[in-house]
């Protein structure tokens, strides 16, 4: 047989096939909506699986449904669900502001912690954790080998200078896988408008807390007193802030000896508003203009 | 494998240095934690129960010395974790209670029986801790009785010891044992490394009907329960001993159950091995349980320029310890100070010596990457000590053991 002859047949049998393939596509055509592949185009196609549903297209499908609203996927920017809520004919408010992850531990120095011992194994904080605790003398503390890292599909977690994790929180989308990787559970996702952070975990009373971090919560309360709006407490000898009183003064991370109270640029800021016939004025010194 | 048991094998058993203070954790055996009942400032004497048992799946733990109880806090454990501790002033005095021996144990029913020793806080004192009265209390048949005497981990001598020096006692636990079981064949287990245990357990048993002694090849893991069961009766054990017709108990756990009946007085003493290459004087020590480590390693100079590690029970499945404060426990039969050897992690090389050495057939490079079979390794150790890649080989199994876990748990949600 001559190569000619294959080519020619090779052809044959190629333009056949062609033709049962574009006849049985159109045949077994599954019809979607329209709307529904308009959805899923406009959703980030990132299957984090952070809004509970089995990737992007299980979102979408809920969407078209009626069964999920547009806000639940977490990883798409404004502009996104108000053009997914344009799409379905829906009005969306929204209010510029997101969530990301955060980090409840700033013992990453070496310098500033303590080791119980030295850690020879494989790299997972899982199994760092579950001998003996991990290397830290603080229990509470990151171990800095990365499992939230790995878990993050985004890359917005990476290792810093001293091998600790940092969120990049430009990058960040709170969808949450980091926080059930993390076995210390230091990782919280909250909204971006928190302004002010206490970044440390530790229970341990404030003489233990000492002996094993330099940087630690050491449960003193001054940020208590210092508060003039009831909204930072010590629970379980960690100071808590609760985020509807806190008006972001920054009077307790000024009182804080550690240095544990954080502040977190964030895009909006709560203004005070002073009613005399309620609190009366804090003297605070918020509204006061800033010296530059 | 260097098996290294010649440092203390010969060394009669001695009285351990009293310790001022005893630290009696909670949680001494597999299962619930105990309930603690006493509360700081109260006064114990030897053998008060001090912890009771949580549910049927847990163990009575009682003061191995007479004093004060000082407080009750979160103390280091040999796990490496804090656990809630009964720390207790020892006054020296050693007054104890006031124990009833059971004479005729033969007028008590089997019930009877397995609730004394649960009373008596008996739990397997091989090391794993299980607690006894759940592996006697079965409703079915039993075929064989196996005795386990392999101390196979290196360095441990304080089976050997126990064998020599407390024959009659184990023989005393043993027919209390046949009594409960009453079982078709004993046998006795012992590597043959021990000679002088096989020809002392020879001679006493000779009045006894249907024990024989068995002399195992000397090869670690030959104290497992899975590899025991095989060599002695040829039979394969999936998951418990008793799922075809088999109990298997530790040489020390016999020998307590005898003594506790004879004196009256609970588990609150065991032996331990002290030693390693590391270590001038090397002993074996019947230590009350909660004496901390730092009190049986008295001198410890000469070793801040090396690089050691001092571990609590055999070299292969024990725990390193950093803090000298963690107490002895029902489970921990030795105390060793040996060279630090651990080596950076290589890469895999594909040469099999894993999957030649693993006891249960498993292959363990696959079970550490893969999680294949992974819950059917025991960690004993054997592949990550025969890789010459050094690969953290029952490290990685375990960490598939845990996500296995993790995903059982989600399943059952």
């Amino acid at each position: 047989m001559s190569g000619f002859e294959i080519i020619i047949i090779l052809a044959v049998i190629g333009l056949l096939l062609g033709v049962f393939l574009s006849i049985a596509s159109d045949v077994f055509h599954v019809h979607k909506p329209e709307l529904l592949t308009k959805i899923e185009e406009l959703l980030p196609g990132a299957n984090c699986g952070a809004c509970g549903y089995p990737g992007c297209v299980g979102l979408a499908e809920a969407i078209f449904s009626g069964t999920a609203e547009p806000k639940k996927c977490t990883v798409a920017s404004d502009v996104q669900i108000q053009q997914l809520a344009a799409a379905l004919g829906k009005e969306v408010t929204t209010d510029g502001l997101r969530d990301i992850a955060y980090i409840k531990c700033q013992g990453m120095k070496d310098d500033d912690v303590t080791k119980k011992f030295e850690y020879i194994g494989i790299d997972s904080c899982e199994m760092a954790a579950l001998t003996s605790g991990g290397w830290k003398s603080c229990e509470y503390g990151c171990l800095k080998l990365g499992d939230c890292i790995k878990a993050c599909k985004f890359g917005a977690l990476s290792f810093g200078d001293n091998h600790e994790p940092i969120i990049d929180r430009a990058k960040c989308t709170a969808c949450g896988l980091c926080v059930p990787a993390c076995p210390k559970a230091l990782i919280e996702i909250m909204p971006l408008k928190k302004t002010y952070m206490v970044t440390c975990s530790s229970k341990d009373k404030g003489a233990d807390t000492r002996k094993a971090c330099k940087v630690g919560c050491i449960a003193c309360k001054l940020c208590e007193k210092a508060c003039k709006f009831d909204a930072i407490h010590v629970v379980d000898n960690i100071a808590y802030i609760d985020q509807d009183k806190c008006i972001a003064c920054g009077l307790c991370a000024k009182a804080c000896p550690q240095k544990v109270i954080e502040f977190i640029e964030g895009p909006v800021k709560k203004k005070p508003v002073v009613k005399k016939e309620e609190t009366g004025c804090a003297s605070c010194g918020v509204c006061k203009p800033k010296k530059d | 494998m260097k098996y290294n048991k010649l440092f203390t094998e010969n060394l009669l058993t001695e009285q351990a240095p009293e310790a001022d203070i005893l630290y009696i954790p909670a949680c001494q055996h597999i299962g619930a934690p105990a309930k603690i009942i006493v509360k700081k400032d109260d006064l114990v004497k030897v053998g008060e129960l001090i912890a009771e048992a949580n549910g049927h799946f847990s163990s009575n733990i009682h003061s191995s010395v007479s004093g004060k109880v000082l407080d009750v806090k979160p103390h280091i454990h040999t796990n490496g974790s804090k656990v809630m501790t009964i720390v207790i002033e020892n006054d020296k005095k050693y007054q104890t209670i006031s124990a009833k021996p059971i004479k005729d144990y033969k007028s008590l029913s089997k019930e009877e029986l397995i609730a004394k020793i649960k009373e008596f806080g008996i739990v397997g004192l091989g090391g794993a801790t299980f607690p006894t009265h759940v592996k006697l209390d079965i409703n079915k048949p039993i075929q064989e009785v196996i005795i386990n005497g392999a101390e196979c981990e290196p360095y441990l001598t304080a089976d050997h010891r126990l064998m020599v020096e407390d024959t009659k006692m184990f023989y005393t636990g043993l027919e209390i044992i046949q009594y409960i079981l009453n079982p078709e064949k004993t046998y006795i287990g012992v590597e043959d490394n021990k000679q002088e245990c096989i020809k002392a357990l020879k001679t006493y048993g000779i009045n006894f009907n249907n024990v024989s002694v068995c002399s195992l090849p000397t090869k670690y893991p030959q104290g497992a329960e899975k590899v025991l069961v095989k060599n002695i009766t040829g039979k394969y054990v999936h998951k418990l001993p008793v799922d075809v017709g088999t109990v298997v108990l530790n040489v020390g756990t016999v020998t307590q159950i005898g003594k506790s009946f004879t004196t009256g007085l609970p588990l609150i003493d065991r032996i331990v091995t002290v030693s390693g290459e590391l270590l001038d004087k090397k002993y074996n020590f019947r230590v009350k349980i909660g004496t901390p480590f730092n009190s049986l390693l008295p001198s410890m100079s000469g070793l801040e320029t090396k690089d050691y590690k001092i571990i609590a029970g055999g070299p292969m499945m024990g725990t390193a310890q950093y803090d000298l404060s963690v107490p002895v426990l029902k489970g921990t039969s030795g105390i060793l100070v040996i060279n630090n050897n651990s080596k950076e992690e290589g890469t895999c090389i594909r040469c099999g010596r894993c999957v030649d050495n693993c006891p249960v057939g498993l292959l363990p490079i696959a079970a550490a990457k893969k999680g294949l079979q992974a819950m059917d390794c025991m960690e004993c150790g054997l592949c990550s000590h025969n890789c010459p890649a050094n690969v953290n080989l029952v490290q990685r199994i375990r960490q598939q053991k845990n996500k296995i876990r993790k995903i059982a748990c989600e399943c059952k949600k």
